[in-house]
Order: structure tokens, then sequence, then C-alpha cells
């Protein structure tokens, strides 16, 4: 490839997406491992921050807060650069789902525990007020509405997710900007390989964007009357002057 | 058996020496707030009684701790030969569960399980508590959607249901446990008086067959023609009790006597 | 290594002026933009969408390197403090219109009707009742947007600025230690989350306070 001049990457960019396509495979990988395993974790850890037991509470409690208070970038430097000066050597992939898995897991928690809190109180008044457990009441009335009410949120978190694996490449895992970046170093055309990597995100994100929000419009018509009347109104309201 | 039966509950006196329920200086606080202030009540077996009294008077909470989905504070409480007295934090799971059994509960916000069908709302707790098979469960279901004129509905989901339709399901899903006592909290508030009427009508049909039941209620007519005894609760206490006529015509407490003349205009 | 950590702390003020800065400039330009989507011409209702969702729909990281790197190879060399705090910002202010949006809908179709049946003008509309129940209504995520926004700063570190990650990393390769440097800078970010938190509900109490709940 000759030197870039200053607009030719407008139309060269298509030529690098096969170059980038391994890397999206990798990437698309990384989110599925930490989503597969982070949310099933992230599941366990909300249970665990309702628990009587206080062990369980807080140690629920500090990985969640950790997971989700440390940035992603850091995360991926301790497990990567910190756990070797003592004694503990991943590779860069096995790191990067490392950090992931405990990011997905602390993050979705979180949200699994606001959408337990959703599900309205009189619920569990009815089931306990038919003598049902405490445990069949979680399995058969709360949880089954929490996961409803938490999936929209659960996709969003698995676009973040996906977004978040292009971190992997500082720490020289394989995906999609790290490919892009090294072929940048090569050929001095960053602008054109990152344009590429850029449309190939946008490929992949804007869909699953537009189908989160579908899912949560429909999902969500199920609570409240108030909202679809509020709904019928389909222009947006005129604020300052009409524009 | 369906809504159509006309035999009126107090002509069939219940023999109040048939002491079913009774519940002795029951104490409810909520922090610094008594809500329920050393509430005293006996009831027979097939006896309905009407609770009346203004908002926050701790009618709800009252019915609360009757089927201990709030802990009294203290006084103890007997239902159908099963006794609890409340002290401090010493209450096992196993004996509220099984004081739970003897009583079913009708809210006013109905609290269908949304994901459920009519029928399987009717038919889960049978299964889970009860340890009914899944076809004994379902049948019996329908039996007491049908009872209560809904047997169409048995596979509609809440949201497909209007509200006096849900709240009918509310009382065939309690009456599926087979409850020695029904509580009612306001089951009628949160309904059109049109729609209220059914409701009232499936109430008035349980109390005829010799249902034992406890009903908060906002409704004044019904209490007076429905109920054998009516009981008047202000801020937390019973302040009066008695023979419908004679408690809603002439109180012989003051403050009832405000509280009759302000919801009924007289 | 008292040394190291010190260092790292100090660059605190790197990692809060990133965060800052580039929360300002979307504080502010998202205002505008938001605008945009409750026009009534459909042009421009969708020039908003097309924004966001491009926006928004590319990593951070990508924008960083497009700014930082690219823009330096189309002749246009921007220094990499500024070329996060453009990175950010723009990220910023995609996210906080949304924020505004979401605010803005949420604000029911009865208060503007009210508002025009006691005859106020349109602009004392958008000040007096519109302007209130949104800040009310967005306060919340606002303030958890800016805790996102300073985890994102750590990405600056991958385009040298001096801000906490980065100097951590150096003290890393200088002394070794990775665990305890990493950890350090990992609670430090923590810490600095916590006051944030405190701040916006705090912020939160005010405005509602002022104005009632309806």
């Amino acid at each position: 490839m000759s030197t870039v001049t200053p607009l030719s990457w407008l139309w060269e960019w298509p030529h690098w997406v096969p170059t980038l396509l391994p890397g999206l495979g990798v990437a698309l990988l990384l989110t599925v491992i930490s989503c597969g395993i982070g949310y099933p974790l992230g599941f366990l850890l909300a249970l665990m921050t309702e628990a009587r037991s206080k062990p369980l509470k807080w140690t629920a409690l500090v990985l969640v807060e950790v997971g989700r208070g440390i940035p992603i970038l850091v995360l991926l430097f301790v497990v990567y650069q910190g756990l070797p000066s003592v004694g503990i050597l991943f590779d860069a992939l096995p790191s990067a789902c490392i950090a992931f898995v405990w990011s997905a897991a602390a993050y979705s928690a979180e949200m699994i525990r606001v959408s337990i809190g959703t599900v309205p109180r009189g619920q569990s008044d009815a089931s306990y007020a038919l003598s049902m457990s405490r445990f069949d009441t979680y399995r058969y009335i709360v949880l089954p509405q929490a996961a409803r009410i938490s999936i929209p949120p659960l996709v969003s978190l698995t676009i973040t997710m996906f977004h978040a694996t292009s971190l992997a490449s500082v720490i020289t895992v394989s995906e999609l900007m790290h490919i892009a970046y090294q072929q940048g170093a090569i050929y001095f055309n960053y602008m054109t390989v990152f344009t590429a990597a850029a449309v190939i995100y946008l490929v992949i994100t804007v869909p699953a964007a537009i189908f989160a929000d579908r899912l949560s419009k429909r999902l969500g018509g199920v609570t409240s009357v108030r909202q679809t009347a509020f709904r019928r109104r389909r222009t947006p309201a005129p604020i300052v002057t009409g524009i | 058996m369906s809504i159509h039966t006309e035999t009126s509950p107090t002509e069939t006196a219940p023999d109040v020496s048939n002491e079913f329920v009774r519940a002795e200086h029951l104490v409810k606080d909520f922090g610094q707030h008594r809500a329920v202030n050393d509430v005293s009540l006996s009831v027979a077996k097939g006896e309905v009684i009407a609770l009346i009294g203004p908002s926050g008077a701790g009618k709800s909470t009252l019915l609360r701790c009757l089927n201990l989905l709030e802990t009294p504070s203290s006084g103890s409480l007997q239902i159908a030969g099963e006794r609890i007295v409340f002290e401090g934090d010493n209450l096992k799971r196993p004996q509220v569960l099984r004081l739970r059994r003897h009583t079913g509960m009708v809210f006013q916000s109905f609290n269908l399980f949304p994901h459920l069908t009519a029928a399987k709302n009717v038919a889960l707790a049978q299964m889970r508590v009860l340890g009914r098979s899944k076809k004994e469960a379902m049948d019996r279901a329908l039996t007491q959607l049908d009872r209560v004129g809904l047997a169409s509905k048995a596979d509609a989901y809440p949201s497909q249901c209007s509200g006096g339709q849900q709240q009918r399901i509310g009382i065939a899903r309690a009456l599926a446990m087979d409850p020695d006592l029904m509580l009612f909290d306001e089951p009628t508030s949160g309904l059109d008086p049109e729609v209220g009427a059914e409701i009232l009508a499936v109430m008035r049909a349980l109390a005829g067959e010799g249902t034992t039941m406890i009903i908060a209620t906002h409704e004044m007519e019904f209490a007076r023609h429905v109920s054998h005894r009516v009981v008047v609760m202000v801020e937390g206490a019973i302040i009066e009790e008695g023979a419908p006529e004679q408690v809603m015509s002439a109180p012989t407490h003051e403050r009832t006597q405000k509280f009759l003349s302000a919801v009924l205009g007289r | 290594m008292e040394e190291a950590l010190g260092l790292i702390a100090a660059a605190t003020g790197i990692t809060l002026l990133l965060t800052v800065v580039s929360g300002a400039i979307g504080l502010v330009l998202a205002a505008p933009l938001v605008l945009l989507s409750q026009s009534r011409q459909p042009v421009l209702r969708l020039a908003y969408t097309t924004f966001v969702h491009i926006v928004r729909g590319v990593p951070a990281l990508v924008w960083l390197f497009i700014i930082f790197f690219g823009m330096a190879e189309l002749n246009v060399v921007i220094p990499a403090m500024p070329a996060a705090i453009v990175a950010l910002g723009v990220i910023a202010t995609a996210s906080m219109a949304e924020i505004y949006r979401g605010g803005l809908n949420a604000i029911h179709f009865g208060q503007y009707e009210a508002g025009w049946a006691l005859s106020l003008s349109r602009f004392s509309v958008t000040k007096d009742i519109v302007f209130p129940q949104l800040l009310r209504a967005v306060s919340p995520t606002v303030a958890t947007y800016f805790v996102g926004l300073l985890k994102d700063s750590a990405l600056a570190s991958i385009i040298g600025v001096g801000e906490i990650t980065y100097v951590t990393g150096q003290q890393v390769e200088l002394h070794g230690n990775g665990l305890t440097l990493y950890a350090f800078a990992g609670v430090l970010y923590l810490v600095m989350s916590i006051p944030l938190g405190v701040l916006s509900r705090s912020v939160h109490s005010r405005i509602t306070r002022r104005y009632a709940v309806v």
C-alpha cells in the first residue's frame, strides 16, 4: 500500500476489513466467554448479596464493588502484569478472560440485584400468604419476573463488554484493535485501518443496540398502563421553538 | 357451587362458643410507630367479621399479623388449634408456615403472578405447598375458578383480565388452599363500584357457605348485611365491636360515631 | 516503594482533570445536540440519531486512536492530553444527549399542556416547567455517567497521558511490585468514586428539595 494522501482513507478502508476479521473473531470470542461465564457468576453474586450469612454477603459485595469500581484496563493490568509479581503467570488471552469475566460478573450482579428489587413487594406477599417457602417464592415468582426485567440491561451490558474487548489489545491479545494498530504501525495508515475497525464495530453494535432498544420497549410494556397511554403521543414534544 | 347462593349468612349464626381464632394482646411496632395496639380478637368458626375504620387505623397490619406476613412484636395467636406466642425473635420458620396454612389472603392490589395463567396462579401453591400432583392441582384450580365464575379464563394471563376478574382469580387462588380462615384486605378498594359488586357477591356466597372470614372494608352496606360482627379500629386499637345493627346505627363510642357520620354522611 | 506510591497518587490530578473537562464538555454540548432530537424536521432528528449511534457504536479506544494517531497522519498533530479530552468529550456529549433525551421523554405531556393552557410563553414553559423537572430526572444518571468517565480516563494512559494508570505502569516497569502498585491504583479509583456518589446524592436532594415531587 502506498502512503496515504489526506483523504484516501475514505475509500481505502474497505481493503483492510478482511485483514481485521480474525481480530473480530477473537473479540467476539472474548465477549462470549466473559458474558457466558460472567452473567451466571453475576447471578450468583446477586443472590449472595441478599444472603443472610454475613461472610457470604460481604464477600459478594467486595467482589462486585471492586469489579465495578476499578477501570477494566486496570483490572487487565492487575491480572497480566500484577499477578506475575507474586508468581502467578497467565498468558495474554487467559488474563483478558479472567479480567473480563470478573467485570461482567460485577456489572451483571448489580443489574440483577436491582431487577430483583423491582419486582413488586405484593408478589412475594401473595406467595408467602399462600404458605410458599422462601426458596419457592424466589424460584417460581420473584426470579422469573426479575429475569424478564433484567434482559434489556443485560443485552446493553453485552454490547458494552464487546466494546471493552478492544482493551485486550493493550495486553497484546490479537484481537481487532491489536491487528489494526500493528498494520497501522507498519504501513503508516492509521486512519485507514482504524476507520475499517470502526466500521466493523459499528456493523455489529448498531443492529444490536436497535435490537436491545426494541426489546426493552416490548418487555417494558407489561408493568405500567400509564406508560402506554403516554407513549401514544408519537411526535416529540416541541420545547423552545419549533425548530 | 356458584355465586348464586342466596342464603343470608346472618340466618346461620355461628356458634360463638366454638372459638376458632384467638388473638390476644397483639402489638405491632414499626420503629416508633405502634400500628397495632393491644388488639384482642376472638372469632368463631363460620363467623364473618367486618373490620372497619379510618385509613391508617391498622386494619391491614392486623390482617397481616394474622397470617404472619408481619410478625407481631408481642401477644399470642391461635388458629384452628395451632398456637404461637410472640416474644422477641423466637419465631421459627416451620411454625410460621404451619400457622399460615390455615389462612388465605385476598389483597387490595390483587397481586396475581403476571407470568402465569389464571389456572397456574391457582395451582402453583397447591403443588408446591400441599404436594398435590399437577393434574389434581389443575383440576381443583378449574373447580375454584368455576366457583367464582371464571372457568372460561383459565388459560388467560392476568394482563388479559379485567380488575374484577383478577380479584376473583385472587379469591380462587386463596380458596384452592382450603384455608380455615379467609382474610380480605380491602378487596374492592381498587375497583369501580360496579365491578366491586361482583366481588361482594362472591364474598356473600362464601359467607353463606359458612366460611370463616375477616374482611377489612370500606363497604358499609356490605358490612351491615353480610357480617355477623363489626369491629371498629381506630389508631391501632379496637374501640368498639358488636352486631352490625348495633354498631352502625347506635354506636356507643364517640369516635365510631364520628367515623360513621363521615363515611355514611349522617 | 513509597516514592512510587507517591508518584501514582500525584497523578490523581491529571485523572480528575481528564474526567472533569471531558464531562463538562459533554454536559454543555449535549444541550444543543438534544434539541436536534426534538425537532419537527425529520432530517434533523435523523442527523441526531446517526451521530449518536456512530459515536456510541464505536469503542472509546478506537476514537482515541483515530484522533491521536489518525489525525497525526493527516498532518493534524494533536498531543496526547487534548486528544484524550476531545475523544472522551465527544463520547460524553453523545451519551449525555441521550440522557437528556430520556429525561425529556419522561416529562409527562400533560405538563406542557398545563403550561400552554395557562398561556405561558414557549420560553417560559421551557425554563420554568421543563428544565427543573429535567434536572431532577437526569441528575442521578449524569452522576453515574461521571463515575464511568472517571474509569474511562484510564484509557488515556495508552497514548501516554500521565494519569494514574500510566504512572503506575511506569513505576511497575522500573520497580516491579506489579500487584501492589496496580492494586493501589485500583483503590485510588474506588476511593475517588465514593465522593462522586455522595456529591451526586447531595446535589440530587438539593434539587428535589427546591422542586417538590410532582
